[in-house]
């Protein structure tokens, strides 16, 4: 039994099929012991259904139950319309004092940016020409102090104190 | 009231143009700087066996204490104000043995490159705002150490 013969069935319990249709189909369950348990449980589910559905009535009528909604769209809509014009109107009206914060935050913003860049990365480059010379540095953000120490000959932290040169 | 609304987008206008050229034109208006360049002697002594070494106890004293030396005093034996630019080189002697040529890199940056018996021994490219010091060192006869120490001058160089 494949899926078009089980929806024809439940058509069928529907009564949503034609007439010659249905007898067709009906003489096709006669040998078919399986197709007919499906159909009786079928028919039992819809009896079921429809003898159990409990009903609620709307305790008011069609009509003023669709106007009630009706008027709340139509609030909605008319609060959204005005508070969009109200803040066309508030724009236009103090649109150059937001301009001019606007411009200050940007600044405030790029000088913020500055400093950033200043305190994240101070060194750009260190080069040591000579061949003999090697060096390290070390650097304390709080104190905002770098200090480049200078070896000559074999690499040495002789003027350090250990463990805390980077 | 009429005339008030374009007066109002005026002056607007005119802060928002001048926030503009201030973002734009401070940067480049620093083309000068003062930086303060001193030599220093560190060592364990408490005194200097050159009397006209003065013991360094400023703010740069503390700032001394925190890096990873081990001496216990540091002495001033020059110490130098000059200007830079962003064009050229400013030479400045801190020692008979040892200059430096600084150069200003913009945005706060300088460059500062170390002579040794006139060879360049060092060169840093660092940022050196308000505040910011920079040093750089090496070991010294008897397990002492010199320091070349640049920092921007703060206030009216003396």
């Amino acid at each position: 039994m494949n899926t078009d013969f089980k929806l024809k069935l439940q058509s069928l319990v529907d009564g949503e099929l034609g007439e010659s249709e249905a007898r067709a189909l009906e003489a096709r369950l006669v040998g078919d012991a399986e197709a007919q348990a499906l159909k009786a449980e079928l028919e039992m589910t819809r009896q079921a259904l429809r003898g159990n559905e409990l009903e609620r009535a709307v305790p008011l009528s069609r009509e003023f139950y669709w106007s009630q909604i009706e008027r709340r769209i139509e609030q909605a809509e008319r609060q959204a319309a005005r508070s969009s014009s109200g803040l066309a109107v508030w724009l236009g009206r103090f649109w150059p004092q937001l301009a001019g914060a606007t411009a200050a935050a940007c600044l405030l913003a790029v000088v913020a940016l500055n400093l950033r860049g200043v305190s994240e990365s101070p060194w750009e480059d260190i080069e040591t020409p000579l061949a003999e010379a090697g060096s390290f540095s070390f650097r304390s953000e709080q104190h905002r102090m770098t200090l480049v120490w200078v070896s000559f000959g074999e690499p040495s932290n002789e003027g350090t104190t250990e463990g805390t040169v980077n | 009231m009429g005339a008030m609304k374009p007066l109002r987008r005026l002056l607007g206008l005119s802060l928002l143009l001048g926030l503009w050229m201030t973002a734009g034109v401070l940067p480049t208006l620093a083309a000068e700087r003062t930086l303060e360049a001193r030599l220093l002697w560190a060592t364990d002594d408490e005194k200097s066996p050159d009397p006209s070494h003065k013991k360094v106890e400023d703010a740069l004293a503390q700032k001394l204490k925190i890096m990873p030396l081990k001496y216990k005093n540091y002495f001033e034996v020059t110490r130098k104000i000059f200007t830079i630019n962003d064009a050229n080189y400013v030479k400045v002697e801190v020692s008979k043995q040892c200059y430096i040529e600084v150069k200003d890199k913009g945005e706060n940056r300088v460059t500062v490159k170390l002579y040794g018996e006139g060879k360049l021994t060092k060169r840093v490219d660092s940022a050196l705002p308000k505040g910011e010091t920079v040093a750089i060192a090496g070991d010294d006869k008897n397990g002492t150490a010199w320091l070349v120490v640049v920092c921007p001058v703060e206030g009216k160089p003396k």
